[in-house]
């Protein structure tokens, strides 16, 4: 099969590489196979750095017990990356999230925590009394115990330690400022993002989601299906306690909002909806795995995002990618195109859906391309031993110790 | 004296509609006294610095307005800033309000 990137710097993704694998043209079989087997080579030398005991600063997973208190300063070590395991749960979950979310982003991504280069993931649990929320304070990620009335441990959803740690990626890569639909973006992103650390980690497919953002953070009596809801944003809750949902589902209900606290800094909880639900259609009408396909598009849109992208700039953002990747006309680029459609943003341009083209069984592909392609799984493999080599020299030291 | 308090930017009702009040009008003259302490001690306690240099993700605001003689003086904080003494009146404030 041929793959249509003809973005030089695009990093192609574990799914395409496996297809590749049974291209018609032996180089690219051998390259593929060979950026596979560096890709792999690299995650064991990752593995064995944590397990002789990695270098400061490489994704080191710490947790901290608030004790109640709101000063992040006074809290109490419970957990360390190589310790064992603490006697408080809430701790755990916040260590196995972090974990959860660390691999996901190596896996899918081959992207080294949250700013690619092994920061540190530090987790603050019990903040506070009865805190009905957490958060990323641009450097760490801190969990309320909930008031055991509406909430409980805001540790229990690995959706939403996916959503804050996902800010920090944000920040890292894209720095969507956090303001009317850049900030609306951002959150969306963490919902996204948050969503699909849920979903690979349980392999579920994109009809097998739930697509909810904390269904597990209510207390039992509470009549309420989540936080929020990607796939139907404004249902997630409405009852007496909790009001009703605002989140819209598309552009037509776009709630305008001025940009101070008391206006959500221009709505972007509750406008991150219509993005949300973008990703889903999206998702939906591809099938499969989100973090495949889908989570590619939208991970190379927010690198090619900066801090004031908008939802139109962002969307046709997505359909670019998506040609980029897949092809100009394919499944994946309509499924953005309809993605899009549905929260009512047209991609600039682009008039209808996409004329319907048939998948060949075995794409035929064309000499100019695939010399492209080979070029870039070249270039793949050899920043990929790079990489190798520095952690292997790295792992050396850690051996003699 | 009567303090209403909101919270925005939270995983639920980020915008604040949901107000919770209390009034000394309606409280025993020992809760009053307790409620006048704690309210004594947020104002004495400025905000501390925000150290989040505006990268706070999730992070809540909360607005507390005290009405007293015919004036309102509004207090306001953040997760970033929020002092130990302003906590404690918001906790109370939750504690003792009607439910929204």
């Amino acid at each position: 099969m041929a793959c249509h990137c003809r973005y030089v710097n695009c990093i192609l993704p574990p799914h395409l590489l496996r297809r590749l694998l049974d291209s018609s043209n032996a180089e690219i079989r051998h390259a593929a196979l060979n950026t596979l087997l560096s890709t792999a080579r690299l995650r064991g030398e990752r593995a064995m750095m944590a397990a002789f005991g990695a270098a400061a600063g490489d994704a080191r997973r710490t947790i901290y017990d608030c004790r109640h208190s709101t000063s992040l300063r006074s809290a109490r070590l419970i957990r360390s990356e190589d310790g064992n395991a603490s006697r408080d749960d809430a701790g755990n979950r916040a260590f196995d999230g972090f974990g959860a979310t660390r691999a996901f982003y190596s896996e899918v991504f081959n992207r080294d925590s949250i700013d690619d280069q092994g920061r540190q993931l530090d987790g603050y649990v019990h903040y506070g009394r009865a805190y009905n929320n957490a958060f990323w304070d641009g450097r760490q990620m801190v969990f309320g115990d909930g008031d055991g009335v509406l909430f409980t441990d805001f540790t229990k959803s690995l959706d939403v330690i996916g959503h804050e740690l996902t800010h920090g990626v944000t920040e890292f890569v894209a720095g969507l400022e956090y303001h009317d639909q850049p900030g609306a973006l951002n959150e969306s992103m963490s919902d996204v993002f948050g969503s699909l650390v849920k979903q690979w980690s349980l392999k579920q497919s994109a009809d097998q989601a739930d697509w909810l953002i904390g269904p597990d953070v209510f207390t039992p009596g509470i009549q309420a299906d989540a936080l929020r809801s990607m796939k139907a944003p404004g249902t997630a809750y409405d009852n007496p306690d909790l009001g009703k949902d605002p989140q819209p589902d598309s552009m037509d209900n776009y709630a305008q909002l001025p940009n101070t606290d008391e206006g959500d800094n221009g709505g972007v909880h509750i406008n991150s909806g219509i993005p949300n639900k973008a990703f889903y259609v999206t998702s939906r009408e591809i099938g499969g795995f989100a973090w495949e396909a889908p989570g590619h598009i939208w991970y190379e849109a927010l690198r090619a995002s900066g801090p004031n992208t908008s939802f139109q700039e962002f969307a046709d953002t997505t359909y670019q990618k998506a040609g980029q990747l897949y092809g100009a006309g394919s499944a994946q680029q309509k499924a953005v195109f309809e993605g899009w459609a549905e929260v009512k943003i047209k991609i600039t341009g682009v008039d209808t859906t996409p004329a319907p083209t048939p998948a060949p069984p075995t794409p035929t592909p064309a000499p100019a391309s695939d010399k492209e392609l080979i070029a870039l799984l070249v270039k793949q493999v050899d920043d990929l031993s790079a990489t190798v080599k520095q952690l292997a020299s790295e792992l050396n030291p850690a051996k003699s110790a | 004296m009567k303090a209403t308090l909101r919270e925005f930017g939270g995983p639920i009702d980020p915008t604040g509609q949901r107000a919770r009040v209390v009034d000394t009008d309606a409280m025993s003259r020992e809760m009053a006294d307790e409620f006048a302490r704690l309210v004594a001690e947020a104002r004495a306690q400025p905000p501390g610095a925000d150290a989040t240099a505006g990268k706070g993700r999730d992070m809540m605001t909360y607005s507390i307005a005290i009405e007293e003689n015919g004036q309102t003086q509004l207090l306001k904080q953040s997760d970033a800033t929020r002092t130990q003494a302003f906590a404690e009146l918001q906790d109370w404030i939750k504690r003792h309000a009607a439910r929204p």
